[in-house]
């Protein structure tokens, strides 16, 4: 530690910290323009100026480390004037528009205007006059109002690592823009838009929808993919106005992706249901939620009167709390008496590695996954592993993923090429081959670290094989949705009772549907027909005796049902998740749109089966404490779960064999925007990625004479089928790939993982 | 910039489609795996096709793994880069200090009296490139201008007209 | 010049840059056709004339220079050589015996060099820059000899801390004392790097150097890789300089094959590696964190200090930067000893400098001088004062950074610290005298159009306060200048100056500040009485013969280049004003003044 004099006040600091960073922690605000606490030291406003006694030379306090007892005075006339020269430089272009300016009132410049006692420009104004740019789906950009302080530039290139923008030309011509002023197309996560100090770049979900005033701002967790990002809710009168970020919050620093920052608009979605729904006579028909209950609770009773307690099951949707899907497997195994508690998650791989791990690793292996799309911020977190240097990151996967640029070594080719690859890397692990060299390297690291899909066999068996032959490697299995880790835990699958507990009948799902033991189904915001493994059971599903659905939104599978009751999202509820890390945080409810939350439902559903289960989440926590010992001493507010293994399970090397027949062979994609249910009630994110795409390169596209935006009519065995054409680099010759989680592909899909099928143009 | 110049530029734009980019890749791959090759890769990109496109860009980003935008970003940042064709002869007016206090500005009308092309235009017929550069080192004879490589000092406005006429006359 | 007597007829053609451009090839041609027709066996030598002891080079404006040599007798320079003297040269000077005294150099050619002190620029010229053994011949490569044989690294850096040199590249750092801060470093991997991104305009000493005697760089390099640790190297050339690249290339390469330059260097088991980078086209990029970035390969916008390159620099690791002039320095303090070098210039200031003479100024071109000269010498002992009879008014030190020093100031001392107590610095080197015909408004608005053109953007001050300044004074200039306009661009200036990131923001308002300081009565000539004082400004000329000054000579009739002045012999000259398009040429040739 060293003793710095700052103003006066001394303070003990870190040898390293910076000046600005020493005046924080005694206390002393030093204003700032281009600093942000994440990004490198930059230097270019000179707002923060400070003077160090016994140096003639003014520093900049947000770069200058300090030094033993350094003495630094930060406020003085002449400081005072310099800043105010500053600001009164860039008033000179900035246009004085701050009343048509959706960031007056939360803009640095104003601030610092006022701050400085900045009253009067001595220079005559030229503000500058450039259109605004609305190429960018989700922010506005208006380079006039820029200040170049960069920090957009910065974070793209040092946190996402994207490098979608950057400074363009010099001097007095320097504007943020793209090569060849091409349209503004990114990863779309806003990350630049967060940092803007001014109205320069604008949320156009928000744009000119409220006052910063006027919004409350209540922490909370994301609720889309498994990340686990804190983030702020910013709303007023029951409504959500807007997602922002802190970057001293949760394990992603205040980084966000598209569907967190830009998807939220789907929680005040006109399709939104609000009231349950009974099927009568083929025909829905509103009811009180206590008339919905007690039809359920009735229909039940029957079923389980007649056929046992063995013919009503439940399936849980990873979207539910941790709390929501501790009540639906006690209501199962407790209230019913059914161990049929069913979900779409794997019960094979557990957590190991931490973003900590991830981006402290060495040598990194991304294993068929196109994880920047899937968990888009755990793909930061690789991004900015790899960017470091002597640091070795290796990717197979079909196609160049956008981890290209930072990866030392990436394998593409045909589904079975990259898998032949993996196979190689491995027999290298085991001494030889043509992957010896990166075997080797990968064995020899400090802190190998393997990043993983848990939801394929072929994949969990590579990756045992890896865990097996490389003892100090640490896996990192890419769970899907916000909670997909949750429910397992709380025991959410026929296997295993909460925390890991194996149960002894297990059964499943499809069979009990098949074999038409099931009779009753009550689902919890899954909708099996998206699924691309249960897509087909449609069906079934219909024939039930009963079948009741909870859903924010009217689902395919809910429009199935004899019930359906409207729940809430994930800023409308309180509870935990846990993320794929592994590590449990909570979500604070922010808004209320009058309708009951999964666990109220659950509450009400077993208090009028006879048994009275907890309904404050308080309660229910304590109980999760009591009952589950994986959660008894974990901090529910970022704390992480100690797992009993790993990976378990007979895993086996079964071959890829593609379906079909045709030209081209098909691998399903992952999309950053979509997880195809939900997601796509929000329209600014639908507005993006409409319908599902198959993405194909430029030489199989100029071969059938297609090109980004047509359509192309897929033929797989029997089946014709429509699709927008999106035209990438870096997908091999004769490959395409398609998302399987649309209501247009999970049925493709469910034939088998990988498919051969035929493209045609599509005339018309 | 001038009418002309912008006639050019949307010409340009259909001749671009046709370039052969293999050389783009010969010579990143001279650079694989060095440190600081963005560059000398533009550098030698630029020489060999005369400047640099926005297909040139991308093609060098995907060799070198750099963002086409941020190579953009260092590409107009320095002087020496172009993302339109040049001229056949590019005229260098001189405007350092000598220069100037001896009347290279004169010079410089001169050229857009001749080709109609300001500062860093270039001539409908791709014949001449305006540039007006900081010191070229040949103070003793201000003003000074080259053409290509050739230099000529001790100009005054009607033998810099005499010279510029005889490169519009000579053959192709 | 008598240097040495030869056998063989030889003509010795300035081929460099200027010479070139006035016509060195055609003269080179003239004289092997002319030495054919007179059936004398001689050599036509192409010698690119930058800088020589014993020739011009440094003296451009009188290309192209010619040294003739005939069998017996001393070698004679001719200035201003062109086709047509060739025959008559050659016929009476070659073939007669007698000089053609008409065009042979006269005593203010050797004035020139009367007053200058070469070290630096001793070799350039005299020897090949393209012949490592020619360098070798000259004694080069002894200093490094000696550097690995007898000394360790801490005595080089004490050796040099002892010359008191400091660094050339305008801030006048103890080099020394820089080299200490790399060495004491921790890492094994450190850069060296040279800069020789001259882009001052006016100055052309480094280009000099490196084009004539590109070894010496090298060699000085190699003493400083071996007294800070590095094993890599760079130089970071302009690209504006093609020549100078060439000369670099080969020269490094045949370095490498000689063992100067690669690993066990001269059998020992000191290993330095060195790289050539061409520079881009950015002035910014002379400042040595920028330059840093360059190389990285990234926009050349400097960064914070610190950390100082010698902590972080190149690729993160510490780095020693210093520009061609220092490295040129070094191989002869080695050789000399720091106590002879330190004999050479003031207390402060040790050795020489090379200055770019260029302006209002009888003799211009490249000059070394030894510190502690005053700027009067410099002008009128060196330069040979003020051509056309006029006043000297104003004389710009240091490039566009640098200060404008008024007549008064003549007899400051050429040294670091001297310069900037007077409000001009060091910097590049370059010295631009102006005349009575200057305006020093219209100066001052030159030299920070030069500096803000060139400024990065990345800091506030820099990109928007020289803008902001720059329109000021253009408004003073077109007369539309404002009550308070002095005051506010001191104000500004002075905010610049102190706020800026980097040194070419923090010195940009020197030209200004400077000639508000010593001029002020023309700004407020300008914005009170729109008035030009220089008659530079051209919105503010009336452009009118003055019938009381005008001396009815008519030169002013003969250098109209639109006749627009009538004027017969004994009559005042008349201006036309229909017709006059301002170009001035009438009042910078106007003997008398006559001319507002």
């Amino acid at each position: 530690m060293v003793t710095v004099k700052i103003d006066g006040r001394e303070v003990q600091v870190e040898p390293n910290s910076t000046i600005l960073q020493a005046a924080e922690k005694a206390g002393v605000h030093i204003p700032v323009l281009c600093h942000h606490k994440t990004l490198n030291p930059f230097g270019a406003c000179r707002v923060c100026l400070v003077e160090v006694v016994g140096n003639p030379k003014l520093m900049t306090a947000c770069t200058t480390p300090v030094t033993d007892k350094m003495e630094i005075v930060t406020q003085n006339e002449k400081l005072q004037k310099l800043r105010r020269t500053v600001i009164e430089l860039l008033l000179i272009n900035h246009p004085l528009d701050c009343p048509v300016c959706d960031k007056g009132g939360d803009c640095m410049l104003q601030d610092l205007t006022f701050e400085v006692g900045l009253t009067n420009v001595r220079f005559d104004p030229k503000p500058n006059d450039t259109p605004f740019d609305h190429t960018n789906p989700f922010i506005e950009r208006d380079i006039d109002r820029c200040v170049l302080c960069g920090k957009c530039v910065r974070i793209c290139d040092e946190v996402v690592n994207i490098q979608a923008i950057s400074f363009i030309n010099r001097g007095t011509e320097t504007y943020i823009g793209t090569s060849f002023d091409q349209p503004w197309n990114c990863e779309y996560c806003g990350q630049c838009m967060s940092v803007c100090p001014v109205g320069s770049l604008n949320n156009r979900v928000y744009l000119f929808k409220n006052r910063p005033w006027n919004l409350e701002k209540t922490e909370s967790v994301c609720g889309f993919c498994s990340c686990g990002c804190s983030i702020i809710v910013e709303h007023e009168d029951n409504e959500v106005y807007k997602i922002s970020e802190d970057p001293d919050l949760g394990v992603n620093h205040g980084f966000l992706c598209a569907k967190g920052r830009f998807g939220y608009e789907l929680i005040n979605s006109p399709e939104r249901e609000k009231t349950p729904k009974i099927k009568k006579s083929g025909e829905f028909s509103e009811s009180s939620i206590e008339e919905a209950i007690e039809y359920v609770a009735a229909k039940i009773g029957e079923i389980k009167g007649k056929y046992g307690a063995d013919s009503i099951g439940v399936l849980v949707s990873p979207r539910v709390t941790n709390e929501e899907a501790f009540l639906a497997q006690k209501f199962a195994r407790e209230v019913i008496g059914s161990n049929n508690v069913f979900s779409f998650e794997t019960v094979n791989a557990l957590p190991e590695g931490t973003y900590e791990d991830v981006e402290n690793s060495d040598n990194l292996i991304v294993l068929n996954i196109d994880v920047t799309e899937s968990n888009p911020v755990l793909g930061y977190a690789i991004r900015r592993m790899g960017r470091k240097e002597e640091t070795t990151l290796s990717v197979f996967y079909p196609k160049v993923t956008s981890l290209k640029r930072v990866a030392t070594n990436f394998f593409t080719g045909k589904p079975s090429e990259v898998y032949e690859k993996i196979e190689n890397f491995i027999n290298g692990l085991k001494g030889d081959g043509e992957f010896k060299d990166l075997a080797d390297s990968f064995k020899g690291a400090k802190k190998p670290v393997l990043v993983y899909n848990p939801y394929d066999e072929l994949d969990l068996y590579y990756a045992n094989e890896i865990k097996t032959l490389v003892n100090n490697v640490i896996t990192v299995p890419c769970r899907l949705k916000n909670n997909s880790q949750g429910i397992v835990d709380m025991g959410c699958t026929p296997y295993y009772k909460p925390g890991y507990v194996k149960t002894e009948a297990q059964a499943d799902f499809r069979k009990v549907l098949e074999d038409g033991s099931l009779r009753a189904l009550v689902i919890l915001g899954e909708n099996p027909l998206l699924h691309p493994e249960y897509s087909d059971l449609g069906d079934i599903l219909g024939k039930l005796d009963f079948l009741a659905v909870t859903d924010p939104f009217m689902s395919e599978v809910a429009e199935l049902s004899e019930v359906y009751i409207p729940v809430s999202l994930f800023a409308e509820k309180d509870g935990t998740f846990t993320n794929f890390e592994g590590r449990v945080q909570s979500l604070n409810k922010t808004v209320d749109n009058g309708v009951i939350s999964d666990l109220e439902f659950l509450a009400l559903l077993s208090a009028r089966l006879g048994v009275n289960l907890p309904k404050g989440i308080d309660e229910v926590q304590d109980l999760i404490r009591k009952e589950v010992p994986l959660y008894n001493d974990v901090d529910f507010n970022g704390g992480t779960v100690k797992y009993p293994f790993v990976l378990d399970g007979a895993f086996a090397l079964k071959k890829v064999s593609p379906k079909g027949k045709g030209k081209f062979k098909v691998f399903p994609g992952s999309l950053r925007l979509h997880s195809g249910s939900f997601t796509r009630r929000s329209q600014d994110l639908s507005r993006v990625y409409a319908e599902p795409a198959v993405e194909i390169n430029p030489t199989d596209a100029s071969k059938l004479n297609v090109g980004d935006g047509d359509y192309i009519i897929l033929k797989f065995e029997d089946t014709t089928r429509k699709f927008r054409v999106a035209v990438v680099k870096g997908m091999p010759d004769g490959v395409v790939s398609l998302p399987n989680d649309f209501k247009e592909t999970a049925d493709l899909f469910h034939k088998g993982k990988y498919l051969k099928v035929d493209l045609v143009k599509h005339n018309g | 910039m001038s009418e002309k110049a912008i006639e050019m530029q949307d010409n340009q734009e259909e001749v671009i489609q046709e370039i052969d980019l293999s050389a783009v890749d010969e010579i990143c791959a001279k650079y694989s795996g060095k440190k600081g090759a963005v560059i000398p890769v533009l550098q030698q990109v630029q020489e060999h096709y005369g400047y640099l496109s926005r297909e040139m860009i991308e093609r060098i980003g995907e060799n070198l793994n750099v963002s086409p935008h941020q190579l953009y970003g260092v590409l107009t940042f320095y002087a020496q880069f172009y993302t339109t064709p040049r001229g056949k002869y590019v005229i260098r007016v001189c405007r350092g200090t000598a220069c100037h206090v001896k009347g290279s500005g004169r010079i410089s009308e001169v050229v857009k009296e001749e080709f109609g092309i300001g500062n860093g235009e270039t001539s409908s017929d791709l014949k001449f490139t305006l540039e007006e550069v900081s010191c070229i080192g040949a103070c003793g004879m201000a003003p000074v201008i080259m053409i290509n490589d050739k230099t000529y000092g001790n100009l005054t406005p009607e033998n810099a007209r005499a010279i510029f006429r005889e490169y519009a006359n000579k053959e192709e | 010049m008598g240097e040495h007597i030869i056998d063989n007829y030889e003509v010795h053609v300035c081929m460099g840059t200027a010479g070139v451009a006035s016509g060195g090839t055609e003269v080179m041609e003239a004289f092997r056709k002319a030495f054919e027709d007179a059936g004398l066996p001689a050599e036509i030598k192409e010698r690119n004339c930058k800088v020589k002891a014993t020739g011009c080079r440094g003296l451009c404006a009188r290309d192209v220079l010619v040294d003739i040599y005939v069998p017996g007798k001393e070698a004679v320079t001719y200035e201003h050589v062109t086709a047509e003297m060739v025959p008559t040269i050659v016929q009476e000077h070659v073939v007669g015996g007698e000089v053609v005294k008409k065009w042979a150099a006269k005593d203010d050619y050797y004035d020139f060099y009367k007053h200058q002190k070469r070290y630096v620029l001793k070799d350039c010229g005299k020897v090949d820059p393209d012949s490592i053994d020619d360098y070798i011949a000259h004694g080069g490569y002894e200093a490094i000899k000696k550097v690995l044989k007898e000394m360790t690294p801490e005595q080089v850096i004490e050796e040099v801390k002892k010359s008191g040199l400091r660094g050339r590249g305008g801030g006048g750092f103890p080099t020394g004392l820089k080299w200490t801060f790399c060495r004491n470093s921790p890492g094994d991997l450190k850069y060296l790097i040279c800069n020789a991104d001259e882009g001052d305009p006016g100055a052309f000493m480094d280009r000099s150097i490196i084009e004539g005697n590109p070894h010496d760089v090298i060699e000085g390099m190699l003493i400083a890789a071996y007294a800070i640790g590095c094993k890599e190297g760079y130089i970071y050339c302009r690209a504006e300089y093609p020549l100078a690249i060439i000369r670099v290339k080969k020269a490094l390469k045949d370095a490498e094959e000689r063992g100067f330059l690669g690993k066990n260097i001269l059998g020992t088991d000191f290993e330095f590696h060195l790289h050539l980078k061409e520079g881009a086209g950015a002035f910014v990029c002379g400042e040595e964190t920028a330059l840093i970035a360059s190389i990285e390969g990234e926009r050349g916008m400097p960064r914070s200090r610190p950390p100082f390159p010698a902590v972080k620099g190149l690729w993160g690791k510490p780095s020693n930067v210093n520009n061609v002039e220092t490295f040129a320095n070094l191989p002869m303090i080695i050789l000399n000893g720091a106590d002879w070098y330190a004999s050479i210039g003031t207390e402060k200031s040790k050795g020489t400098k090379i200055f770019a003479l260029s302006g209002k100024v009888k003799s211009t071109g490249l000059i070394e001088v030894p510190m502690g000269i005053t700027v009067r010498q410099l002008i009128f002992d060196v330069g040979g004062g003020i051509p056309k009879k006029r006043k000297f008014k104003a004389v710009q030190l240091g490039g566009p950074s640098g200060g404008c020093l008024p007549e008064s100031l003549l007899d400051t001392p050429i040294d670091y610290d001297s310069l900037i107590a007077a409000g001009a610095m060091m910097g590049s080197g370059g010295v631009v005298v102006m005349d009575e015909t200057n305006c020093m408004v219209n100066v001052a608005h030159f030299f920070l159009t030069f500096t803000q053109r060139e400024s990065c953007g990345k800091c506030i001050p820099c990109r928007i306060g020289t803008k902001t300044m720059l329109d000021i004074l253009a408004r003073i200039t077109k007369g539309q200048g404002r009550e308070g306009d002095i005051e506010l661009l001191e104000s500004l200036a002075q905010d610049i100056k102190v706020s800026s990131l980097c040194g070419l923001g923090q010195t940009a308002p020197n030209p200004v500040l400077t000639t508000i300081r010593y001029f002020r009565h023309e700004y407020e000539a300008h914005i009170k009485e729109k008035r030009c004082p220089g008659r530079e400004c051209t919105e503010l000329v009336k452009f009118e013969v003055q019938e009381d000054a005008c001396k009815k000579c008519g030169i002013c009739f003969k250098v109209c280049p639109v006749n627009a002045i009538t004027w017969e012999k004994g009559k005042v000259a008349y201006i036309d004003k229909s017709k006059c398009v301002k170009c001035r040429e009438c009042i910078v040739n106007c003997p008398f003044n006559a001319i507002d």
